[in-house]
C-alpha cells in the first residue's frame, strides 16, 4: 500500500475547510461567487488556517453534507424531461488505474458516478463492473476495508432489484472514502473524489441535455451553484497539486464553466443556450479524458 | 456521527423495515394538515404536538424512521445524508439545499422538543416560501414540496408555539 507523506496542517486544513465548509460556504450565502478562484487562491498563508481537530470537521461535515444533492436527484430530474438512454453513455472501464495519486482519486469519483450510471439504467453486470474497479482504485489508495462491505451490500441489493437501496449506499460510499482520505491526513485526495464524481455526473448531464430534447437547459450544469462549487473544491487543492499540469488543466476548464453558468446569469433568468450546453459537455469531456489516463 | 451513514446492514434492516412499513403508510400521522409549507399559516393548535420518551438519538431515529416508510410506501428515494442541530427560541435553523424542478421532495424532520412543535417552510432561491403539503405528528414532521425551478433552496426549521428550550432536530429527505 502506497501512502504520500505530507504535511499534515497546510495541507490537511486547506483541503478539509474547502470540502467540509463547501456547501455551507457557497450555498450559504446570497450566491456563489461569479468569479472562478485565481491561479493563486485569495487566502491568507496557510499558517493561518487553524487545524482543527478532525472530529470536530467530521461533525461539521455531517451537517452539511445535505445541502449537496445526490447525483441521483439530478439523473431523476433529467430523466422527468426526457428519455436519457443510460446505457448510452457509459464510458469503457479501464482497468488500469491511472498514474499518480491524485488521478487515482479523481478517477474513484468518476466511477461512484459511473456506479449511479448503472444503478439507473438498473445494470447489475455492469454494476459488478464498476464495482470490481472501485475496490481496485480503492486498494491503491489504502481504503479496500472501507468500501468492501459497501460493495457487498450493493451487490445483494442489486440482486434484490433494490436500486434505490443501491443508490443510497454509492451515496454514503463517496462520503465514507472522503472521510477515510482525511483521516489519512489526505485532503488533496478527499477533493479530488469529490471533483471527479461531479464532473463525470455533469458529464453525464450535459450529453443528455445537449442531445436538444431538454427543455431546461440550464439542467446541463445541474442547476445554480454546482459549477461553482465544482471550482470551489478544486480552489481548494494544494498548491502542490494543483500545479500538476493534469489538475491545472481542469482548473482552467473548470473556471470557464464557472463563469458560463454563473449565479448572475441564473438569477437574471438569462437563457442558455444549446451551444452553451455542448461546449459545457466538451470542456469536462476534456479534463475526463486527461484526469482518466 | 458515523452511525448517520446506514451501514450496509442497517440498509437490510431497512429493506425489511420499509417492507413492513408500507402497511403503515402515512396513517402513521395523527392529524394531517393541508397547508402552505410555512411552517405556520394559522394551524398552530395542530402544529404543537407532545412529545413522548426521552431519547438522545430520538430526532435521528424519527427523521430516519420515517423517511424509511415514506420510501416504501410512496417510491420515494432516500438520501444517505442527514442534517442533524439544534434549533433554539432566538432563531431558526437554515440549510441550504439543491433541488430540481420535475421532482417531488418530502423534507422529514425528526425532532424532541418538551411541550412545543416545530415547522418546516421551503424557500426558493428569491426567498419565496414553496406552497406544500405539511403532515405533523408527535415528534416528527413531513413537508412535500414541489419545486417550480431547479436551484439552491433553504429549509427553514424553526421553533412554534414561542418555546424557549432549544430542540434537537433531525432531517432528511426523500425524493422521486
Amino acid at each position: 500500500m502506497r501512502r504520500r507523506l505530507q504535511p499534515a496542517t497546510p495541507r490537511l486544513a486547506a483541503a478539509a475547510l474547502a470540502l467540509l465548509s463547501a456547501p455551507g460556504a457557497l450555498y450559504a450565502g446570497a450566491a456563489p461567487p461569479a468569479e472562478p478562484p485565481a491561479a493563486e487562491p485569495e487566502r491568507g498563508p496557510v499558517t493561518d488556517v487553524p487545524d482543527l481537530p478532525e472530529g470536530h470537521l467530521a461533525v461539521i461535515a455531517e451537517r452539511e453534507k445535505i445541502s449537496l444533492p445526490s447525483p441521483v436527484e439530478y439523473f431523476t430530474a433529467i430523466a422527468k424531461a426526457t428519455n436519457p438512454r443510460w446505457r448510452k453513455w457509459y464510458l469503457e472501464l479501464v482497468p488500469d488505474p491511472p498514474a499518480g495519486r491524485p488521478k487515482v482519486g479523481a478517477s474513484l469519483g468518476m466511477l461512484l458516478a459511473e456506479a449511479h450510471l448503472a444503478t439507473m439504467a438498473r445494470d447489475g453486470q455492469r454494476l459488478r463492473n464498476v464495482g470490481a474497479e472501485i475496490s481496485s482504485r480503492a486498494k491503491v489508495l489504502g481504503l479496500e476495508d472501507a468500501v468492501a462491505p459497501r460493495l457487498a451490500a450493493v451487490e445483494t441489493l442489486a440482486g434484490e432489484g433494490n436500486w434505490g437501496g443501491v443508490h443510497v449506499e454509492f451515496e454514503a460510499l463517496g462520503w465514507e472514502i472522503g472521510s477515510g482520505l482525511l483521516r489519512q491526513r489526505d485532503g488533496d485526495l478527499a477533493l479530488l473524489v469529490l471533483i471527479g464524481q461531479w464532473l463525470r455526473v455533469l458529464h453525464i448531464g450535459s450529453a443528455v441535455v445537449g442531445l436538444g430534447e431538454v427543455g431546461d437547459l440550464s439542467l446541463a450544469a445541474g442547476g445554480e451553484g454546482l459549477p461553482g462549487l465544482v471550482a470551489g473544491w478544486a480552489g481548494g487543492l494544494s498548491e502542490e497539486c494543483r500545479a500538476q499540469e493534469d489538475i491545472a488543466f481542469m482548473l482552467r476548464h473548470s473556471a470557464k464553466l464557472t463563469r458560463t453558468w454563473s449565479p448572475e446569469k441564473f438569477a437574471g433568468g438569462r437563457e442558455f443556450t444549446l451551444d452553451e450546453v455542448k461546449d459545457t459537455h466538451s470542456r469536462i469531456d476534456a479534463i475526463i479524458s486527461r484526469l482518466s489516463k | 456521527m458515523r452511525e448517520e451513514a446506514p451501514s450496509p446492514t442497517g440498509a437490510r434492516i431497512a429493506l425489511s423495515a420499509m417492507a413492513a412499513a408500507a402497511a403503515v403508510s402515512l396513517v402513521d400521522f395523527d392529524a394531517p394538515a393541508q397547508g402552505g409549507a410555512g411552517g405556520g399559516g394559522g394551524g398552530a393548535a395542530a402544529e404543537a404536538a407532545p412529545v413522548p420518551e426521552a431519547d438522545p438519538k430520538a430526532a435521528w431515529r424519527r427523521a430516519r424512521s420515517l423517511a424509511h416508510q415514506l420510501a416504501a410506501a410512496g417510491g420515494y428515494s432516500q438520501r444517505a445524508a442527514l442534517w442533524e442541530g439544534e434549533v433554539a427560541g432566538d432563531g431558526p435553523a437554515v440549510v441550504p439545499v439543491q433541488l430540481y424542478a420535475g421532482n417531488e421532495y418530502q423534507f422529514v424532520v425528526g425532532f424532541d422538543a418538551p411541550g412545543a412543535g416545530l415547522g418546516l417552510a421551503v424557500f426558493d432561491a428569491r426567498g419565496r416560501v414553496l406552497p406544500g403539503e405539511v403532515h405533523r405528528a408527535a415528534g416528527k414532521m413531513v413537508t412535500k414540496v414541489r419545486p417550480a425551478a431547479s436551484g439552491v433552496h433553504r429549509v427553514r426549521v424553526r421553533l412554534l408555539d414561542g418555546a424557549a428550550a432549544p430542540a434537537a432536530a433531525a432531517m432528511t429527505y426523500v425524493y422521486k
